[in-house]
């Protein structure tokens, strides 16, 4: 068991997940050599599918329907799942005045808009001193531009989430913004942000200032990618606070902030060289008065709190399926009925039972084949076509694709399927010879 | 249709002896003390409808199990046969003609005239599919191999079913009301045929008819009434 265990493990994954879908095809594969040995039906089978196209043809859709629904389903979960990991990829620890770790996440990784407790400016002071942060960047939302949302940030930031900019420089005053990949800004266009963001935005609340775009974020791949980015030191002062530094600082923006002048900020992000560091932080960052958390644990929680909806939508399919599948076993045995005179000539001439039970089969058999063919392009179609709509709708690039997964369902569905073939088979070698040839 | 160089064939000769035949319901439907056909030789079996005419050729052919009685054909009694042991008789020894031709109507010529081809063992399949072949060729259906069935004309279709017939190179042609759906010019022409084979190549045909200027064509007719056979020509 061991040799097999450490030869098992010792595969290419791409060859275990073959072989995985050769073991699940196995039991249909087995069942079609055993029921055609020594015959040749494959001219009646055409016959029989050329005979009834159009019943032939809805049932062959009504199987790829069903195999694409769980196929797309399975596949899109995962896409999205994958998609908002991705877009979380980039935010290690998360520091923030104590509340809800999901409405932090959700308004500083996704940039859904909500209200959060600001953390002072001593606060972030303690963080980004501390000999193991290599990044604390305040991260400041709540204005938009054109529905896309405004955030006050560094420019270490842009360069820790996007890497080189695509176009242009990264913002060096605070009425400059970097926008993001598919931001609906273009290079030298010059905008007032709105306060607040979609139909309650105030368009007028920022009157009098402006921002600059002079240069494109690379896609990331996240809600990020439809933001535009702004020095925080521009978010406060259009709100008409201090802007994070003193006076005598000038036109000084970024790094280090004057925790005097320093008007709050709903997150930081932080960073450091190890990710026992990182741990370190959110250990020592977790305390009464501000919490620390990893995005990408929160997910996690997320994604298991929504395990039950998983299942549910699994089994949905699942259940979609069999019916499906008892459907059309039970149509099956109707249409076999139709060939019922076709079936008994062949007995009449000389065919055995046995004959009759693989034309049937492989009649049978064709048809699931087909439908789950069909199933498994269209449930790819619509895996892609949904992430589209889930991508546009939410930035965050959702690439749903058919992978071994799939296929593996796919096979299993297509063996049970086979082994189910020989009911609808038997039923027809069971029948009245001379009452089928007469009527 | 012209029958040319049918070759030799031993025909098997018909014993039938007590020969009850029943419905699902228990009900008789044919009794037959005994009955004698010669190998090689042609019967007509006529009568009016529901006489029990069909449902005596579906016994000698294996396709009814009677109730009690013996058909043997050249020592072999089919009445005591399994079912599997039946079938492989008929594949093996019996041509079948059926009153509607019952052919697969989207296959071609060739496919419904070697349609036991699919189900015979591999080493025969060629030598099945040629013999069909062979014959679609005599009956003038050479050409028409592909060509699918429900474009056939009436005498086509009827042609491709006896080239179907003659495909396992039977001893036996057993043919049940063949010219029911035939006008009257090729009804005559597939009988002269039929009984022109059984003569050049010795098989043992018996056909099924309610037609009496047909049957006088075949070297002997019985004449059924009420399941019994109640007129002989030989008697």
């Amino acid at each position: 068991m061991n040799s097999f265990g450490d030869f098992w493990a010792g595969l290419p994954a791409a060859a275990q997940d073959i072989l995985v879908v050769a073991l699940l095809l196995l039991p249909g594969l087995a069942t079609g050599l055993i029921v055609l040995r020594g015959y040749a039906p494959g001219r009646l089978v055409r016959a029989m599918l050329r005979r009834f196209s159009v019943s032939n043809g809805i049932f062959v859709c009504l199987i790829a329907v069903s195999v694409a629904i769980g196929v797309g389903l399975t596949a899109q979960e995962r896409g999205l799942r994958q998609g908002s990991a991705r877009a979380a990829a980039a935010f290690d620890l998360i520091v923030a005045a104590p509340g809800s770790e999901i409405t932090v996440m959700l308004a500083a990784v996704y940039l859904q808009p909500s209200d959060v407790p600001l953390l002072t400016g001593d606060q972030y002071t303690q963080i980004a001193t501390d000999p193991d942060v290599t990044l604390a960047a305040p991260i400041a939302f709540g204005d938009s531009y054109d529905g896309a949302p405004v955030v006050g940030t560094t420019a270490d930031f842009v360069t820790h989430l996007a890497g080189d900019l695509a176009d242009g420089r990264i913002f060096a005053t605070s009425a400059e913004a970097v926008a993001g990949a598919f931001a609906p800004v273009a290079l030298g266009e010059s905008f007032t942000p709105a306060h607040g963001h979609g139909a309650t935005a105030e368009d007028a609340a920022h009157a009098g200032s402006s921002y600059t775009i002079i240069g494109r974020m690379a896609a990331t791949g996240s809600p990020w990618d439809r933001a535009i980015l702004v020095p925080i030191e521009g978010v406060w002062e259009v709100h008409g606070l201090a802007n994070g530094h003193a006076p005598a600082a000038g036109d000084q923006i970024g790094p280090p902030f004057d925790a005097a002048y320093f008007p709050g900020t709903p997150a930081v992000l932080v960073r450091a060289d190890a990710l026992w560091g990182s741990y370190a932080l959110q250990s020592r960052f977790t305390r009464p008065d501000m919490m620390a958390f990893f995005p990408g644990t929160v997910l996690a929680q997320m994604h298991s709190l929504m395990r039950d909806v998983r299942e549910a939508m699994s089994l949905l399919a699942v259940v979609t399926q069999v019916l499906v599948t008892v459907s059309i076993l039970a149509g099956l045995v109707i249409l076999t009925r139709i060939f019922a005179r076709g079936l008994a000539l062949l007995r009449a001439i000389g065919a055995g039972r046995r004959f009759v039970f693989a034309v049937v089969w492989s009649y049978s058999a064709t048809l699931i084949a087909a439908g789950s063919l069909l199933g498994l392009g269209l449930g790819w179609l619509a895996a892609m076509g949904f992430s589209h709509v889930i991508t546009a709708r939410t930035d965050i690039l959702v690439t749903a694709s058919v992978t071994w997964t799939e296929v593996q369902l796919v096979a299993g569905f297509v063996s049970l399927t086979l082994i189910l073939a020989l009911l609808p088979a038997l039923a027809a070698t069971r029948r009245q010879l001379l009452t089928d040839l007469r009527n | 249709m012209a029958v040319l160089d049918a070759g030799q064939h031993p025909g098997l000769p018909l014993v039938v002896t007590d020969l009850d035949l029943r419905g699902i319901d228990g009900r008789p439907l044919v009794s037959l003390p005994r009955l004698n056909v010669t190998a090689g030789s042609s019967l007509a079996i006529r009568g009016p409808s529901g006489a029990g005419k069909s449902t005596l050729l579906h016994a000698f052919s294996g396709l009814v199990t009677p109730a009690g009685g013996r058909v043997v054909w050249g020592g072999t009694d089919i009445a005591g046969l399994s079912d599997s042991a039946r079938t492989r008789f008929r594949r093996q020894n019996v041509g079948l003609i059926f009153q509607d031709f019952l052919l697969f109507e989207e296959l071609g010529a060739l496919d419904n005239a070697s349609l036991s081809a699919a189900f015979a063992p591999r080493a025969e399949r060629a030598a099945l599919r040629d013999r069909a072949a062979s014959w679609l060729n005599r009956f003038g259906l050479g050409q028409a191999g592909t060509r699918r069935a429900d474009s056939f004309s009436g005498g086509e279709r009827q042609r491709v079913a006896v080239a179907r017939a003659l495909s396992n190179d039977p001893a036996v042609i057993l043919a049940d009301e063949p010219t029911a759906s035939l006008d009257r010019a090729t009804a005559d022409r597939l009988i002269d045929d039929l009984v022109a084979l059984s003569q050049d190549s010795g098989r043992t045909l018996i056909v099924v008819t309610h037609d009496a200027t047909l049957a006088t064509r075949l070297d002997r007719v019985v004449t059924m009434a009420d399941g019994r056979i109640v007129e002989d020509s030989d008697e």
